[in-house]
């Protein structure tokens, strides 16, 4: 019994040490794990550094709910695609985040596309503050390049 | 809570924090490009300003191929073009969810430019310059949605109809077309230009072509035909291609790009150039008998239609799809519902679109579908 949970089973273990037990099926949605795991060079624990347990859980919901739902209509998955990537801007940024470094491609295009819709009404100065907020330099050399832009004579 | 984040103590740090997870995605090229692609064009377009970064990304030809590849629109509006010459006038027809209007497109309200062609959101259209000594056509080819332009070099003396020896003055420099003393009978050459089409399709290249053909000789029953191909991304005229014959029933008003190749109908036939190939081949049309009425020639979601309407059966419209292979036509018959007769007046058109057939009224400028 156990060694086949060992089998099938594989222990991630988030930045902050917390550690997840998930069927080898869910984890490899990543694909960078699955390489690990297609490589050999993952032991029975695989560290996700960069990934707080936080994240890494919601990682896993995703993928767990993906896995599972297969047979399911595709359209009880877009509802539940569009409630979970329905968070916070910071959980939002910290997922993408990780599903780009982890490679979890459903779960990238999912966020993807919900935060095309967050900053499709929003305006150039919103879309600076939230995505640059530091950068002044690079927001007023931009403009002045900008002006220039406008400014050109398209004959 | 997170409408007092700004003045908890706690919510400094997590400002900082999404601060930085914003940051984290904004360094990264591949995922701000990975987010932009899913935008429509409006915000887009917007988006340009926030930074270089976001501009070089917004700009990349392989990004704008990447978005609307994703993005495939139907059409939004129809163009409605007059056919007086001197003095366009237009409308234009949206459908829903359009923000366009005539108004976009008055720059091109000016005396003296006539509007030759459109080909996937680009349109060919010509400027009478009087600012010289002797007033020249110039070409243009314009986005109307970004309102640029650009010039097509030097075709304006060709256009004239009639050219006399010793007065042929085509810029070489600007322009590679040349033609040969010996093509030239007697003193006058004749030579009429028929039309210029732009091809143009976003969702293979960020380039189009300029196709310019023009009669160079004509007897009773054919044209000799010469073609030019100017392409965009070198702003070149290529080499003058033809003499080709081709029917005189040929109808040069209406080209139609398509698959690589620009069409044109005859009652019986159609003409077909490989802009890309350089050659041209003839074939029959399907119901060529003389009776038939071609309401309908255009491309539309990727495929060439031909709308037929025999005579003595008005009721019935005869649908044909081109392979792409060009090896049949594939044949559908549209029922006409007796109310949609009068639509078949010389002044109301049909047009094929998303797999309907539209007709456009024209004495209430209305659509319908049938």
């Amino acid at each position: 019994m156990s060694s086949s949970l060992e089998k099938n089973m594989l222990i991630l273990r988030s930045s902050d040490g917390e550690e997840f037990i998930v069927p080898e099926v869910v984890a490899v949605m990543s694909k960078a794990i699955k390489n690990m795991v297609e490589d050999e060079c993952a032991s029975n624990t695989i560290p996700v550094p960069n990934v707080d347990a936080n994240i890494l859980a919601m990682v896993i919901e995703f993928c767990k709910k993906h896995d599972e739902s297969e047979a399911e209509a595709a359209s009880d998955l877009k509802t539940f695609d569009s409630e979970f990537v329905n968070r916070g801007q910071e959980a939002l940024y910290d997922l993408i985040t990780a599903a780009n470094f982890r490679d979890v491609k459903e779960l990238l295009d999912a966020l993807c596309q919900n935060v095309a819709e967050m900053i499709k009404g929003k305006s150039v100065h919103h879309i600076r503050i939230q995505f640059l907020g530091y950068q002044l330099f690079e927001i007023l050399t931009s403009n002045f390049i900008w002006n220039i832009w406008c400014d050109r004579d398209f004959d | 809570m997170a409408h007092n984040t700004i003045t908890t103590p706690n919510s400094s740090s997590s400002y900082t924090e999404q601060r930085s997870a914003g940051n984290a995605i904004a360094e990264n090229s591949d995922l701000i490009a990975q987010i932009l692609v899913r935008l429509p064009v409006k915000p887009l377009t917007q988006f340009k300003s926030v930074s270089k970064q976001w501009l070089s990304l917004i700009s990349d030809s392989q990004f704008s191929l990447h978005h609307s590849r994703r993005n495939r629109k139907p059409i939004s509006a129809l163009f409605l073009l007059s056919l007086n010459k001197i003095n366009p006038e237009f409308s234009v027809l949206p459908f829903a969810d359009c923000s366009l209007g005539s108004t976009h497109f008055q720059f091109l309200a000016h005396p003296g430019t006539s509007i030759l062609h459109s080909c996937n959101g680009l349109l060919c259209f010509s400027k009478l310059d009087d600012t010289t000594e002797s007033s020249i056509l110039r070409y243009y080819v314009c986005n109307p949605t970004t309102k640029r332009s650009a010039r097509i070099p030097l075709l304006g003396l060709v256009h004239n109809c009639r050219i006399r020896r010793g007065y042929f003055r085509v810029d070489h420099k600007l322009c590679n077309v040349k033609i040969e003393e010996s093509t030239r009978p007697g003193n006058d050459l004749n030579i009429n230009l028929l039309g210029i089409y732009v091809a143009f399709d976003p969702l293979k290249s960020q380039n189009y072509r300029v196709v310019c053909v023009w009669e160079s000789n004509a007897d009773l029953f054919n044209y000799e035909i010469r073609i030019a191909v100017y392409r965009s991304e070198i702003g070149l005229w290529g080499e003058l291609m033809g003499a080709f014959t081709i029917p005189y029933a040929v109808c040069f008003n209406n080209g139609v790009f398509w698959n690589g190749e620009v069409h044109w109908i005859s009652n019986s036939d159609i003409a077909c150039f490989d802009i890309d190939g350089g050659y041209l081949k003839i074939m029959p049309l399907p119901l060529t008998s003389n009776g038939s009425n071609v309401v309908y020639f255009g491309e539309s979601n990727g495929h060439l239609h031909l709308v037929v309407n025999v005579k003595g059966s008005e009721a019935l419209l005869n649908v044909f799809e081109m392979e792409t292979d060009y090896s049949s036509f594939r044949h559908d018959n549209c029922l006409l519902q007796l109310s949609m007769l009068r639509y078949l007046q010389s002044r109301d058109f049909f047009f094929h679109m998303d797999w309907r057939l539209g007709a456009h009224v024209f004495f209430n400028n209305s659509l319908s579908f049938l």
